[in-house]
């Protein structure tokens, strides 16, 4: 520290520190911790739920297009049988 | 069968080892190091805030940043500075969101239980660090209670170093005045 400072003001600031106790605070921020981690596992579990979902819609649609193209193809055949 | 090597208590291990598994994410590691640092953090947002609630707030808060940044912390042996930068920084925001009102000498006297003179110094240096304003109040409280020199402030805060040099300066002058101000206040209530 090179700045020059007030030795007065540098002896009350020395005077007003005090310890704090430590057990009480560590408990809180352990468990302000533990609650954000929980919070972070059920986005995580939200976000894993919302994929499988949209994953088993997607196919679910996927196959329905393929029945539709299916039926758009027996379709097809029969219009062009009745034709031949 | 060989002896087994003395497990050392976290409480025992240098910190820079602490900081080092705590970066790994042990959180045991990280609970130790905010049993080791959590008084001077405290009593430095107590400086700050002039409130020991919201101070403990933004001290859980600053620790909950540390605990989340830690993985990217460059070198273990600058974690005091950083974990200090991200306390300023938080009360910062806190200012910022919610500027604090100024509490006039005379109101901040009459409100003390017992009077004046039942106060004691670090009454007298909270009430007078009040009348501050928060970039005179942090830059003073950076200087005496941190020990840090302008520059060192001047990065901490991202203020200009002549702003820096200027509020030390000017928050000192003014805190000796108050300061004063309350010794005399105490002495006329002493011979009252």
């Amino acid at each position: 520290m090179s700045d020059d400072l007030d030795a007065r003001l540098l002896r009350s600031f020395a005077t007003a520190e005090q310890p704090l106790a430590a057990e009480q605070f560590v408990a809180q921020v352990t468990a302000r911790i533990a609650a954000t981690r929980r919070l972070r596992l059920d986005v995580r579990s939200s976000y894993a739920v919302l994929g499988t979902i949209a994953g088993g819609l997607g196919t679910g649609i996927a196959a329905l297009q393929r029945v539709w193209l299916l039926a758009i193809g027996a379709a097809a055949v029969t219009v062009w049988a009745a034709f031949l | 069968m060989t002896a087994g090597a003395p497990v050392l208590a976290l409480g025992e291990v240098a910190e820079a080892t602490v900081v080092a598994l705590a970066m790994k994410g042990d959180a045991a590691a990280f609970s130790e190091l905010v049993r080791r640092r959590q008084s001077a953090l405290r009593n430095l947002l107590r400086r700050l805030s002039r409130d020991a609630a919201l101070a403990d707030d933004l001290a859980q808060q600053t620790f909950l940043k540390a605990w989340r940044a830690l993985p990217q912390l460059r070198s273990v042996g600058a974690f005091g500075a950083w974990l200090r930068r991200l306390a300023v920084n938080t009360w910062l925001e806190h200012v910022r969101a919610a500027p604090p009102p100024a509490v006039a000498l005379d109101e901040e006297l009459v409100t003390v239980p017992g009077g004046a003179a039942s106060a004691d110094a670090q009454l007298d240096l909270d009430r007078a660090l009040a009348q501050l304003a928060p970039q005179e109040r942090l830059c003073v409280v950076l200087a005496y209670s941190e020990g840090m020199s302008h520059g060192e402030i001047s990065r901490a805060t991202a203020l200009a170093l002549g702003t820096v040099k200027s509020h030390v300066r000017r928050g000192s002058e003014r805190l000796r005045a108050l300061l004063g101000a309350y010794d005399s206040l105490q002495e006329h209530a002493h011979v009252g």
